[in-house]
């Protein structure tokens, strides 16, 4: 934070001014936010773009005894500045309408959890300078390859503060690091004249777990791994998605219908579902943000809360779901810790910290191994549909497994179920995972899928 | 703002503009004619690299986004079908009325297509509403396999979401036929 800005006198200030400026106030919070940003951007392999950046603010969040809320944000940190937006948003609350399940803002924690490795000095004092060795790295990989056309890619660092208050006591601040670094390339086999793309990306916590050259090389073999396609035929066969398959369509799809927005709205394929059986015994998930080191990882919240591990899927039985502060007390429960505030310019929504699907007892190779014919499925353009559960779409990224062996990748191929079929046939969890950003994910096998092919 | 009346369109559309934001102005650009590919969409940097004029499709979202080549207003010109024809000349189909969304994995050409509003047609009759109907092909393939294209045109308005920016776009053509699409779904 700018040392010559005192975050907390400002907030104490800033609190004490709306208490004292409407009688009919319930709680009142303020969010300090800085971010400091380096983003290097490849594009046909060769630096297209390097950017440096920070962003400064701070967002006042007010609501009266009816649930009414006002909210405003500035990044002038002058308290003449805070004085007018504390005006501002005590007048949109008067403007706004009531909302009775609106409970409290966050009441006051003495115990926060000690999480340790989220903030990484090196990344904090990178310099453009050294972040473009990083991308060089990848360029490099795809110069020395013969069959690599092209490639795009991204290395993006960036630092990160917050301080929350609020009227009911939260006092609470910490910094973070992350770095990310993605590619993308394009292949082509000059004999046949097919061209294909691969990707692979990872983010880190700290600078000396970035691995540029792996990230490059793993995206380089997706591509390879996609030439030489096939059109199959219409097929009833187990299916084995890879980790990024068991994102697409096990993990993202269940982090957003655990959302408690999504599912108060009914916008979620688990309503009515709390406490019931919805997958094989495989399904093993939990929400936990206490992992060292980990880019979910959190000591506190969006609003201030104390983070956890929460079991939200046990062999199959579906326990819980996750909150801020707002869902939670239309339950009348206590919020999970899952606020989740991208910058001081929005209100908190809801998301995950490291959503994790247990891994299994087997290993890859046995999984695949077993199949005598079936897909592997690791990438589609789709998304299922989270208030139906319904999906239905092209397998992007695919190969068929005969006789235990990853053979030709696909070409025209598609797929449906319903993700609680999908989730009722896993019958087998691999012991590897790989994990992409807040999602830890295994290789996963389906025990039967329809495919429709495009072969006559 | 923008040019609509020069090229006969109707009204000024949402994707209209009058220069783009590169300060080129904005023009017709015919990009297939009778099949033919006949020239890209450019901005200064990729006309310059082709050795191409620039046709003024650098877009940006703001002052702080650097632009982007991206379309404007895309439209498939209108031909001489009615839609009634067209149902009634087909045997087996699938009417596509609306769409949730669409994408094409550019290095393959593979696309893939979401309706939202589909109805089968059955013997050149229009039958009932299906659910979840997802339609796929490569694209250069399915463009070969046009068989009919409608006489009246309407017109989408739309982000473009490039790069992450948001850019007003709009779409414009009338109904089309291609033969032998793969059709997926639940059931």
């Amino acid at each position: 934070m700018d040392n010559k800005v005192d975050v907390y006198s400002l907030a104490k200030y800033g609190l004490n001014l709306a208490e004292k400026s409407n009688s009919n106030l319930r709680c009142a919070e303020i969010f300090f936010g800085k971010n400091k940003y380096i983003n290097i951007e490849i594009e046909e392999n060769s630096i297209k773009n390097s950017e440096i950046g920070s962003d400064f603010g701070v967002s006042i969040r007010v609501i009266d005894k009816q649930g009414s809320l006002g909210f405003t944000f500035t990044n002038n940190l002058e308290k003449k500045s805070i004085e007018k937006m504390i005006t501002i948003a005590i007048k949109m609350m008067n403007a706004g309408t009531e909302d009775l399940d609106f409970k409290n803002l966050p009441e006051k924690y003495n115990v926060y959890p000690s999480v340790k490795g989220l903030f990484d000095s090196n990344l904090k004092n990178l310099q453009i300078e050294d972040s473009v060795r990083y991308a060089k790295d990848v360029i490099k990989i795809c110069n020395e390859d013969e069959m690599a056309i092209s490639q795009s890619a991204n290395f993006i660092s960036n630092y990160s503060e917050k301080y929350i208050f609020n009227t009911n006591g939260i006092e609470i601040n910490g910094n973070e690091t992350s770095c990310t670094i993605s590619s993308n390339i394009i292949v082509k086999d000059k004999i046949r004249k097919e061209t294909s793309s691969g990707n692979d990306w990872q983010s880190k916590r700290s600078l000396k777990e970035i691995t540029p050259v792996k990230i490059a090389k793993n995206a380089l073999e997706d591509a390879k791994r996609n030439l030489n396609r096939i059109k199959i035929k219409n097929m009833k066969v187990p299916l084995i998605l890879t980790p990024k398959g068991t994102i697409r369509f096990i993990l993202s799809p269940i982090a957003s219908a655990v959302n408690g927005e999504t599912f108060q709205y009914k916008r979620s394929f688990l309503v009515g579902k709390i406490n019931e059986i919805i997958g094989s015994d495989y399904l093993n998930i939990e929400d936990n943000a206490l992992i060292d080191g980990l880019i979910g990882s959190a000591q506190f919240d969006g609003e201030g809360v104390p983070c956890k591990n929460k079991k939200i899927i046990e062999n199959g039985k579906f326990l819980r779901l996750i909150h801020n502060s707002y869902t939670a007390g239309k339950e009348g429960i206590e919020s999970t810790g899952n606020a989740s505030r991208s910058s001081y310019s929005s209100v908190p929504s809801i998301g995950v910290s490291n959503f994790i699907l247990k891994n299994g007892d087997y290993t890859k190779d046995e999984i695949i191994k077993n199949v005598k014919e079936g897909i592997i499925l690791d990438y589609t353009g789709d998304s299922p549909n989270i208030t139906t559960g319904d999906f239905s779409g092209l397998i992007l990224h695919g190969n068929i497994i005969k006789n235990g062996e990853i053979k030709e990748s696909l070409n025209e191929t598609m797929f449906g179920i319903n993700l609680l079929d999908l989730f009722k046939n896993i019958d087998a969890v691999s012991k590897e995972f790989n994990i992409y950003g807040g999602y830890q994910a295994p290789f996963v096998r389906i025990k039967e899928v329809r495919i429709i092919g495009s072969a006559n | 703002m923008g040019q609509g009346k020069k090229f006969s369109i109707p009204y000024e559309l949402f994707g209209s503009y009058f220069i783009d934001d590169e300060g080129i102005p904005s023009q017709k650009t015919v990009i297939i004619e009778k099949g033919i590919l006949k020239s890209y969409l450019h901005s200064i940097e990729t006309s310059s690299r082709m050795d191409f004029p620039p046709n003024g499709h650098g877009r940006a979202a703001s002052i702080s986004s650097k632009p982007q080549v991206r379309m404007g207003i895309t439209i498939l010109e209108p031909k001489d079908w009615s839609l009634e024809e067209m149902i009634e000349n087909t045997q087996n189909g699938i009417l596509c009325e609306d769409f949730q969304y669409g994408y094409c994995d550019p290095s393959t050409g593979n696309f893939q297509f979401k309706c939202k509003m589909s109805y089968k047609i059955e013997n050149g009759e229009k039958k009932e509403l299906m659910r979840d109907v997802s339609l796929s092909g490569m694209t250069l393939e399915v463009l070969n396999r046009i068989s009919a294209i409608g006489k009246n045109i309407s017109y989408s308005d739309g982000m473009c979401g490039k790069g992450g920016q948001s850019v007003r776009v709009c779409d414009g053509g009338p109904y089309i036929r291609a033969e032998n699409i793969i059709v997926g779904g639940l059931n």
